[in-house]
């Protein structure tokens, strides 16, 4: 019952069956038709993993955001247990799409490392955004206004804007593209960033981590001292 | 006045001998060329090309190439490269059997050492020496037959079959005796070619058991006639035709061998006029080309299999953890116990471990499928015609293995945008490129012997099965009649020729080679198909996959 209500309260259930059933599609379609040689040529497929990956990168998020939120009292009263509830959240959305990552792998010819690089850039991003989630939702709280609208707009621009950047001429302002997940996830899938860029793609999703957690743990103290 | 005269002597020999290393220290290796019969080429065929090296002092390590170019001037070209000769070298003539890919660029020949600095080259043009169509190749002295021919010696006969691509027939008037080339002559008329062969007095020069095998007659001897030439006489083998006479003697006998035909003209080329030399040449058929199976080859690449992992897994892994899920979800609250969350941990945590190992398993991508056809045709000689034929997923490098010499040609008709028809060939491989889903045939000839022999014995064939496996697909041709056999198993034994429905799945197969070889010509041949997946390599390097499908045609006997 006490696990039931962790893992899958307030509307868990049909986040995470939205998450499966997501994915569950997009490799679907990911996956090669032709049984003869006949169907390759009339339709040619070549193993492309990116539009799931993203996929995966993008509910996480949206997951991640959405729990992060849920873990929020009415009250207003952040407890540090919170924090522990997010990140079991998060985790238990990653586990039940663990096997549809796994099996990705047919999408990989060439080695599989690019899977554990990205699945741990989703795993970091999502921490993060679960964290920012918290944030949002006891700002809007105060004002006593959901935090819906402000959780998923920012989710677009964060994903949306940097890919502005992939117009620039110069490599490194190019290289600030790879802010937003979804540069991220395409340049870790295709292993052709730099080191520098490969930094970047990480350092931005633990420093938010990093700054949302302390805004947090503040939070919490406000709460323990008030 | 001795002292000096012995001085004198020795001051000249020591000239002489200066002088005589004055060419060997000025001379400088040189390569000379001669492509095509009487240097006559046709575009796209095979040519036999004679390299000559001479002026170097000692043997080389190094390696002989020719440089072709494909594509007209001012269109796009690409470079085409054979290494026709690798190790040690020396003076002397370098034969190979190479395409010709377009006799209007010029063709390069260069003499490298083993550092690569080249040591000579030689730039020829074979503009003025491009003909249209195929000619006849008289061996010997001129015979004027059709003023289109090429006239060449006997010791410029190739000795690779396919060498004979641009010939329409070949006329032995020079007597050969060469075994080898005699041998080439017969595998060429097995994959269709014709030659005619003059005997007469000249016979016993060029008497050979691998002649035996070629010839229409059997016993053959010869009888001085009232002139006192001598004629050729013999009893005629099984299918031979008298194509000639004079009042009571036979001048030519004509017999199919495989796909082509052997003439053997009783007299020498001299003892005939010019009417009998004219009657012969009009009976005497053109060589058979061997037909374009490229149509049948792509119907063997349509049908391949694809490897793939199978299309439900991901439903069903999506559909396994939705109902984990919605049982959890459902029935959680109900139970105290933690039975059901940790089921559903446990099978996600289990089925991720499974569909990574069965991901492993399947993660086949083939960039490039392979499906070599092979058209065999063993008679007394054999060919072995192979078609690559080649579909790419992904731009790849593609390196074919084929006989030592046995240089391959590809097709000329691409089939993407973008096709690069540069290649390297080796001596024993030759590397190309292809782009994404570029389908290429490339044709590779060999040589192939005998190994089963049938004859026809009423409504019995009997079959000697010399490869020591079981044959498990085999069809005897007797006239218009098919007959699908029992396997075949090794040793020799006797297979009752039952009526067989008619075999809708070598219709579209024989259709194609029908023009070609005399399937239905009245005699027995005999027709072994075997069609296995050779391998899936799904290394890094090559995802490949390679299909075999071979074509066997035994000539038989009737007994």
């Amino acid at each position: 019952m006490r696990l039931h209500k962790t893992l899958l309260a307030d509307h868990g259930a049909t986040v995470y069956v939205m998450l499966i059933i997501v994915c569950t599609l997009v490799l679907m379609f990911s996956m090669p038709w032709a049984s003869r040689l006949s169907e390759l040529i009339s339709q040619p497929w070549q193993p492309f993993p990116v539009p799931f990956f993203l996929t995966y990168a993008f509910l996480s998020a949206a997951i991640a955001l959405n729990r992060g939120a849920s873990v929020v009292p009415s009250d207003q009263l952040l407890q540090t247990r919170a924090l522990g509830l997010v990140l079991v959240r998060i985790g238990f959305g990653q586990l039940l799409i663990l096997p549809l990552i796994s099996y990705s792998r047919v999408l990989f010819p060439d080695g599989a490392g690019a899977i554990f690089l990205s699945v741990g850039y989703v795993l970091l991003f999502s921490m993060s955004l679960g964290f920012l989630g918290i944030l949002f939702e006891l700002h809007a709280a105060r004002r006593a206004r959901s935090s819906t609208a402000v959780r998923y707009g920012f989710l677009m621009l964060y994903a949306g804007v940097p890919l502005l950047f992939l117009v620039a001429k110069q490599p490194a302002i190019r290289a600030v593209a790879t802010t937003s997940p979804m540069a991220a996830v395409w340049r870790l899938l295709s292993q052709e960033g730099t080191a520098a860029e490969q930094w970047i793609i990480y350092l931005v999703p633990a420093v938010v981590s990093v700054l949302s957690l302390v805004l947090v743990l503040k939070q919490c103290r406000r709460t323990t001292d008030g | 006045m001795c002292k000096g005269r012995v001085r004198a002597r020795a001051w000249s020999v020591f000239g002489i001998l200066l002088f005589s290393l004055v060419p060997a220290v000025f001379a400088s290796p040189e390569v000379a060329l001669r492509v095509g019969f009487d240097e006559q080429v046709l575009r796209l065929r095979y040519a036999p090309f004679q390299i000559e090296i001479a002026g170097l002092g000692d043997s080389i390590q190094g390696r002989l190439i020719v440089e072709q170019t494909r594509g007209l001037p001012g269109a796009r070209q690409h470079q085409v490269t054979h290494i026709v000769a690798e190790g040690t070298l020396g003076n002397g003539i370098i034969e190979a059997t190479l395409p010709v890919m377009e006799p209007l660029n010029p063709i390069r020949v260069i003499l490298e050492d083993q550092h690569g600095a080249v040591l000579a080259e030689r730039v020829e043009s074979l503009r003025l020496n491009i003909r249209d169509w195929t000619f006849p190749v008289i061996v010997g002295e001129a015979l004027h037959i059709e003023q289109t021919e090429a006239i060449i010696d006997a010791s410029e006969l190739p000795a690779d079959w396919w060498a004979y691509d641009t010939a329409d027939s070949v006329w032995l008037v020079e007597p050969v005796i060469s075994a080898t080339k005699i041998e080439a002559l017969g595998d060429w008329v097995v994959s269709g070619g014709s030659l005619v062969l003059f005997s007469g007095a000249d016979f016993p020069m060029i008497d050979s058991p691998v002649l035996r095998e070629l010839m229409p007659v059997r016993e053959p001897r010869l009888r001085q006639l009232a002139d006192g030439t001598y004629i050729l006489e013999g009893t005629p083998k099984e299918r031979a035709r008298v194509i000639a006479t004079r009042s009571e003697d036979t001048l030519c006998w004509q017999r199919d061998l495989g796909a082509g035909s052997i003439a053997v003209v009783s007299l020498r080329m001299q003892d005939l006029t010019d009417e009998e030399v004219l009657a012969i040449h009009d009976a005497v058929p053109s060589a058979a080309r061997v037909p374009a199976v490229e149509r049948m080859t792509f119907e063997a690449l349509r049908s391949t299999v694809v490897p793939r992992p199978s299309y439900l897994v991901t439903p069903l892994l999506g559909a396994a953890l939705l109902v984990g899920l919605l049982i959890f979800a459902r029935f959680g609250p109900r139970r105290k116990s933690s039975l059901i969350p940790v089921s559903l941990m446990a099978f996600a945590l289990g089925a991720a471990v499974w569909s990574g190992f069965y991901a492993n398993q399947h993660k086949t991508f083939i960039a490039l499928y392979d499906v070599r056809t092979s058209v065999q045709v063993l008679s007394s000689f054999g060919t072995n015609i192979a078609w690559h034929t080649l579909y790419s997923t992904a731009p790849i490098d593609v390196t074919i293995e084929h006989p030592d010499g046995s240089y391959p040609l590809p097709s000329a008709v691409p089939t993407v945008r973008g096709v690069m028809f540069s290649s390297e060939s080796e001596i024993g491989a030759s590397r190309f490129t292809l782009q994404q889903d570029e389908r290429r045939d490339v044709r590779v000839n060999g040589k192939e012997r005998l190994d089963i022999r049938a004859s026809l014995d009423g409504s019995r064939v009997e079959v000697a099965n010399m490869t020591r496996e079981e044959i498990p697909e085999a069809y005897a041709f007797v006239g218009e009649e098919v007959y699908r056999l029992d396997a075949l198993r090794p040793g020799t034994f006797t297979y009752s020729l039952e009526p067989t429905p008619p075999l809708l799945a070598l219709s579209g197969m024989l259709r194609t080679i029908q023009d070609w070889l005399p399937l239905k010509s009245g005699g027995l041949w005999l027709l072994i198909l075997h069609d296995e997946e050779v391998a899936v390599d799904d290394s890094e390097e090559t995802h490949r996959k390679v299909r075999h499908v071979t074509m066997r045609f035994v000539e038989g006997a009737a007994s």
